[in-house]
């Protein structure tokens, strides 16, 4: 693992294009890259992939340069939204409409929905008095509710919330029913 | 701790199981109400899992992005040079294997040469590289001011190329031509990047960039 007095000397060697360092870069962050890129959209991953190592390179390091963080998680962060607007730029295009959520039949529909990697992309029209309705949720709730938006089954939120998947089942159960009590005092359009 | 974000250390904490007692409550009460620290929290959360997921580059991918950097490197030139107590340290890009430790350690009782300079006094310190065939050779002057430098450029063979200096994002100084003004005007602090973009007939020809790092 990396300390933090690493970040700076590790990106400085990518930018001047150490090949050991992005022999490391691949070996670190790769799997972030692509887990990333296959939530966002669900075709040609590889294609998006080298498109976001593309954008990493491109305009002699720029992205990579702009990084002013100084830890390892900040960096993880930094290149999972540099991977995650990649693949939105592609989704759009492509022209992919966006579906809009108005109403409690509509989100639980989402919610409970087969996995679908445009999830995510939907989010963003999730009318502002469900995600109020979310939002009043406890955190324990709301991180697989959260999640489940995302398009994340309850298999991996059991493994991002770092608990065992019938606890994960259990919340997101509950998770449902504090939210329709939650969506009962919100107007819905 | 309402009032403003969370910074990441307490969110890790509070993701680790590190936080306890109030400090656990205060965070929780923080995540619920800030949006904001809720997406940051969930994020690093969905980061670290991904991460983990230890899914490997495809050989032929990463093969590609290699090319990708050697092509990188026709035009442009990436130099690290970290200032320390009592030397400098420069790194490059045209070395074919670049490991910190191993750099380090190889080059830190050399006092000549391209890569590691003691100082006991400091002086000018010149870094030339070939580049686009030309040689190009960035001299760094140490300044009346401490923690400045100035920097002056010269290309060889001479020719009326233009630079434009930009410093962390920002530009700072234009060089009509180069062959008539070596010396920027710049004073240049000694943390920060440095980008010099070479042009001859407003098009880019080939490009640096300095990573000037004040170390111990």
């Amino acid at each position: 693992m990396f300390t933090n007095a690493d970040i700076r000397p590790f990106i400085a060697e990518c930018c001047i294009g150490s090949e050991t360092a992005w022999n490391r870069f691949f070996e670190l962050f790769h799997p972030l890259i692509a887990g990333t890129v296959r939530k966002a959209v669900s075709y040609d991953h590889d294609d998006i992939v080298q498109t976001v190592y593309c954008k990493l390179i491109g305009n002699n390091y720029g992205l990579l340069r702009k990084f002013r963080g100084e830890s390892f998680y900040e960096l993880l962060a930094y290149i999972r939204q540099i991977a995650f607007n990649t693949a939105a730029n592609q989704r759009r295009s492509q022209g992919a409409e966006k579906a809009r959520i108005t109403s409690i039949e509509d989100f639980m529909s989402l919610l409970s929905s087969e996995y679908d990697p445009e999830a995510r992309y939907l989010q963003t029209e999730v009318s502002r008095e469900v995600m109020s309705a979310v939002a009043a949720l406890d955190i324990k709730y709301r991180e697989p509710v959260y999640l489940l938006m995302q398009g994340y089954k309850h298999k991996e939120i059991a493994g991002i919330l770092g608990v065992p998947i019938d606890t994960a089942s259990t919340r997101i159960r509950r998770a449902y029913a504090k939210l329709e009590e939650n969506l009962k005092e919100f107007t819905v359009n | 701790m309402s009032d403003k974000h969370l910074n990441e250390k307490e969110l890790l904490a509070y993701l680790s199981g590190a936080a306890t007692g109030s400090v656990r409550d205060e965070t929780e009460r923080h995540l619920k109400l800030c949006g904001d620290c809720f997406q940051s929290y969930m994020n690093m959360r969905e980061a670290i899992f991904l991460q983990k997921g230890g899914e490997k580059i495809p050989a032929k991918m990463r093969d590609a992005v290699l090319q990708r950097i050697r092509d990188t490197k026709q035009s442009h030139i990436s130099v690290i040079v970290r200032f320390l107590k009592d030397k400098i340290i420069v790194f490059s890009g045209d070395q074919d294997s670049l490991s910190y430790q191993g750099l380090k350690a190889s080059y830190a009782f050399r006092d000549s040469g391209e890569n590691i300079l003691s100082r006991s006094q400091e002086g000018p310190i010149s870094i030339s590289r070939v580049i686009q065939e030309r040689e190009v050779t960035l001299t760094i002057h140490p300044l009346t001011q401490k923690d400045k430098i100035g920097l002056a450029l010269l290309v060889n063979p001479s020719e009326a190329l233009q630079a434009i200096v930009t410093f962390d994002g920002e530009v700072c100084e234009t060089i009509d031509d180069i062959s008539r003004q070596s010396m920027l005007s710049t004073q240049f602090p000694r943390q920060g990047e440095l980008d010099i973009q070479f042009l001859k007939k407003k098009e880019t020809i080939f490009t640096i960039t300095l990573s000037l790092e004040a170390g111990e």
